[in-house]
């Protein structure tokens, strides 16, 4: 949450800043507590790194001057989404877009800082013992995975600078570009400039192994690899994955292997030789966002950066600007751009379901064009509109909502009286199900001529003309189309098996509130209402019936469905 | 002259899928409006954007997304590229060798690339999406995960007719694609007629006689008012509500529009509303022995006494019992019903409840009814040569 009392000059303690400026001592009560301080100019450094801005100083005092300027621009500054800058669309709208897309990468990662350490800490070890590695990477999709880990390489590259020892070779490979997964090998050899003094005949693994296993051939720098969605060389025979850590076992080797993948247990399926020889890979498992982190990310992001053109705005109405020329502003924008509560659901709702942050970041910019659309619609010139829970709520709704409901409602009215004779007819097997046992093994599966009949019986009882079997065919292949009902593929035209793949409660949920020009969907609905004498939760189990032909338990079912059908 | 004019007016019209759906280009609330819009703010945003457009076939997704990239080609004519993939050809497996869909990859990555670099925006279109969501989702993959970075400016348009095609992704590529889906919903009655109006009235500025003009619209005026007319459709709509259906009525009432007159009458459109209602089965009950009837209508019996299975043996145990409860006349011998029997299997109004007993006899095997018991009684009604006997059968099953 951006505090209130942000303003552009926020004081920061920087080794070159003071020097600069005319100022006096700050008062104390209006410095920040260092943390936050460091925190800031993290990120100040690695923004100007990504090439958006220079690297930025401290700025100003209470008393300089600069700070007038700044109170001046600051309330210029206040979050106004109309509000056009040199005759371009909303350009605060488009920076908090902007910085909420999943492609632009954050300043700093947060909420990570624990796994980066860790896998820091082991690739230093492995570093300085100049001993071979792995390590497993695990976690849901959108949990910071692969971009912490790109971080974690950056740093390591600065670490090994700094310490003065040759950088090691580093390979960052996404699986999924390999056309087969031995080319990975292939690929090491190149990248790793290993390829010199192999003989033709021998593969690229034999070779890598090769040089592995024999000292002479070491060159003396650390190899690291970062292998991005490695289930992908998982074979039938798991021997590419289980090759490639095998590499970190050999005596002279000096290979530090890092995974990514989904898996948790990627590691205890596929490579349990390495757990007999003791070389487990090290996994780090990357937990699914909280709520809480959720919140601090989405936060930290609309935390914006001045787009330029602000920025010269400011340099051009101060009359220190070579001052101001020579340390840059950067300056955090203290946009209340959303209503807390309503960032607060947004980090609740996705934590609930996935923890996935490209969910949350995506309902984020959905809500904000919901907001643009209603703002472009109303007349009214109010100077600040937030997001508010409305607009998230209904970003929501578009994300999460499953558009089934919407399209039964929607349907022609003969293919909803098919979805509801498929309804009828389940449910009168279900009442006739006399034992849990059969109620268990219930086929769900249909032959086509039983739905018609079922379909020519509510078609009699709410005055609709049938349609002809053909015609009833081709309704659904219709339905099969859209994947409401699923047909299965069989040799003649007469005894195809039909399974219905929609909740039935979702289509009676859907008949009933459907407030149609005719009566018979609400005929239909209540004559459904009225069937259902087992109450409205039961859900479909699935069907246990392989492809072909029933088995003798399932003809029983098959003459329940007669008497069912009197 | 005219009446040709205006017919074939109306024929390119019907033909032209940018004009039909072109009927809801001005209403804000329109699949086309949001589309446009979306993709209007992706490229003037320069950030990336995916999209997924539900709905049965025949709705006009495609046509949809032809209007609006139309559209936008002449307002940006040099700020857009698009590239058209179909899950048809393109999905991973239906490629012969791997590398050429590797390649394909390749160069959707690199042509990602050098757009990002010199700022245009592409625009991949990837029709049948659904197939592409079969096996690995390589292509899928690697698409989408470009895009994830901050050079490429791309928007991902999927279509599909599968309502659940999102649900179909694997969980990393779900997680990439964002999920704004457009519904593609049946028209309303008031689209419909809007639609109709649209394509229906022949504009004024074309060169034909006003006066003929004024009369061919106020004749389509009141056919669109007239309650038969709303019956006619109805009945169309209630089988399939998609765009394109409306259009081939449309269409063949249209040609069948008669060149003396000129004008459009409702009995052009219950002409065409008539091929809509052929019952193929029904039509040929007309050339059916009134032996084969009987049998039918004892299968039909049979059926709604919830015997299980049957086979001819029993169907001819009930066709004897009605000789002796009715007395007819119409009482054959077994070997002339087997014939009659075989016939029927022929046509296909019965057949074979498996294939499994080909070795036994035809006698023997399980058979069942091919067609519904509401065609069955149209066809009985459309015979005047059925005895009454038969038809009394049928009703006494209460069967209207």
């Amino acid at each position: 949450m951006v505090p209130k009392e942000s303003n552009p000059s926020r004081k920061r303690s920087s080794p070159g800043g003071y020097s600069e400026s005319p100022c006096k001592a700050p008062s104390p009560g209006k410095w920040r507590s260092p943390r936050r301080c460091n925190g800031n100019r993290d990120e100040v450094r690695s923004v100007g790194e990504n090439g958006n801005l220079s690297n930025g100083d401290l700025i100003g005092s209470p008393k300089s001057p600069r700070k007038e300027l700044f109170r001046n621009s600051n309330q210029q500054l206040k979050w106004n989404p109309r509000g056009k800058l040199l005759n371009c669309h909303p350009a605060q709208m488009q920076t908090v877009k902007h910085a909420l897309h999943v492609a632009t990468p954050p300043a700093i990662v947060v909420c990570r800082e624990k796994e980066q350490k860790n896998i820091l800490e082991f690739c230093k070890s492995c570093f300085q013992q100049s001993k071979a590695g792995s390590l497993y990477v695990c976690g849901c999709p959108g949990t910071g995975k692969t971009l912490s880990i790109g971080k974690v390489k950056e740093y390591f590259l600065g670490w090994s600078k700094e310490v003065g020892v040759p950088s090691p070779d580093v390979l960052t490979i996404n699986c999924t570009s390999l056309t087969s997964t031995s080319e990975i090998f292939s690929q090491m050899l190149v990248k790793f400039e290993l390829s010199k003094g192999k003989a033709t005949n021998t593969s690229p693994l034999q070779h890598l192994q090769d040089i592995f296993s024999q000292k002479k051939h070491q060159s003396g720098r650390m190899l690291l690899m970062i292998a991005d969605e490695m289930d992908y060389l998982i074979t039938r025979d798991h021997a590419v994955l289980h090759d490639l850590f095998m590499l970190t076992t050999l005596p002279f080797s000096r290979f530090i292997l890092i995974g990514i993948a989904n898996a948790i247990d990627l590691a205890d399926r596929f490579l349990q030789k390495l757990e007999a020889l003791n070389c487990k890979p090290v996994v780090i498992t990357f937990r699914a966002y909280s709520k809480d982190q959720i919140l601090k990310i989405l936060q930290q992001r609309i935390m914006v950066v001045l787009p330029q053109i602000y920025i010269i705005y400011a340099i051009c109405i101060t009359p220190y600007a070579c001052i101001v020329h020579t340390s840059l502003i950067s300056v955090a924008l203290g946009y209340d751009v959303f209503q807390p509560a309503a960032l607060e659901y947004c980090a609740r709702k996705v934590a609930a379901t996935s923890g996935d942050i490209r969910k949350a970041l995506d309902i984020c910019r959905c809500a904000i064009e919901v907001l643009e659309a209603e703002l472009k619609g109303s007349v009214t010139n109010k100077e600040t509109e937030k997001v508010s829970f409305h607009h998230i709520e209904t970003a929501i709704s578009r994300s999460f909502k499953s558009p089934v409901v919407d399209i039964i409602q929607s349907l022609p009215q003969h293919q909803q009286v098919i979805l509801c004779s498929f309804v009828r007819l389940s449910q009168h097997c279900k009442k006739n199900a006399t034992t849990l046992a059969e109620a268990i093994i219930l086929i769900i599966v249909y032959v086509c001529d039983q739905l018609n009949r079922s379909y020519s019986e509510i078609c009699k009882s709410t005055q609709i003309r049938p349609v002809g079997m053909m015609d009833f065919a081709s309704l659904c292949t219709a339905l099969n189309d859209q994947g409401l009902l699923e047909i299965a593929q069989s040799r003649g035209d007469k005894s195809k098996k039909i399974k219905l793949k929609v909740d039935s409660s979702d289509i009676t949920f859907a008949l009933k509130v459907h407030i149609c020009c005719l009566s018979t969907s609400c005929y239909i609905a209540a004559s459904l209402a009225h069937d259902t004498s087992i109450g409205t939760g039961h859900t479909f189990f699935p069907e246990l019936l392989g492809k072909g032909r029933p088995k003798t338990r399932g003809s029983s079912i098959n003459s329940q469905f007669h008497l069912a059908l009197k | 002259m005219d009446t040709e004019k205006a017919l074939a007016l109306l024929r390119s019209r019907l033909y032209d899928p940018n004009y039909v759906h072109a009927t809801f280009k001005s209403s804000e609330e329109s699949n086309y409006c949001k589309l446009k819009f979306l993709i209007m703010n992706s490229i003037s945003d320069s950030c990336n954007n995916s999209i997924l457009l539900l709905g049965p076939r025949g709705s006009g997704k495609v046509a949809v997304v032809d209007l609006v990239l139309e559209d936008l080609k002449t307002q940006h004519p040099d700020s857009i590229s698009v590239i058209r993939l179909n899950g048809l050809l393109h999905s991973d497996d239906n490629f012969a060798l791997k590398a050429s869909s590797d390649d394909n990859a390749g160069f959707m990555i690199d042509m990602l690339k050098e757009c990002g670099l010199s700022h245009k925006s592409i625009i991949f279109v990837l029709d049948e999406f659904d197939l592409f969501a079969q096996g690995k989702q390589r292509l899928l993959y690697s698409l989408l995960d470009a895009m994830q970075t901050v050079s490429s400016q791309a928007v991902v348009i999927g279509v599909s007719c599968r309502l659940d095609a999102d649900q179909l992704l694997e969980k990393r590529v779900r997680s990439r694609f964002s999920h704004r889906k457009l519904l593609f919903v049946p028209p309303s009655r008031e689209d419909v007629r809007r639609l109709l109006e649209h394509i229906l009235y022949l504009p004024k500025d074309i060169g034909l006689l006003s006066k003929y003009v004024a009369e061919f619209n106020s004749k389509i005026q009141d056919i669109l008012n007239d309650k038969k007319f709303q019956e006619i459709l109805d009945s169309i709509l209630f089988i399939d509500g998609a765009i394109n259906n409306l259009v081939q009525f449309l269409f063949r009432a249209v040609s069948s529009m008669s060149l003396e007159s000129g004008l459009l009458s409702l009995e052009n459109f219950k002409g065409s509303h008539l091929c809509y209602q052929r019952q193929p089965k029904t039509q040929i009950l007309e050339g059916v022995s009134i032996l084969e009837l009987y049998i039918l209508v004892c299968m039909n019996r049979l059926e709604c006494k919830e015997q299980n299975s049957y086979n001819f043996n029993s169907v001819m145990k009930e066709y004897k019992a009605i000789h002796e409860a009715y007395k007819t006349s119409d009482n054959y011998r077994d070997s002339v019903c087997l014939r009659a029997f075989e016939h029927l299997l022929e046509r296909e109004l019965i057949g074979f409840v498996d294939n499994k007993g080909r070795n036994l006899s035809i006698e023997i095997q399980p058979v069942k009814l091919l067609i519904s018991p509401h065609e069955l009684y149209l066809g009985l009604k459309s015979r005047s040569s059925c005895p009454a006997i038969l038809q009394k059968l049928f009703d006494h099953e209460s069967f209207r």
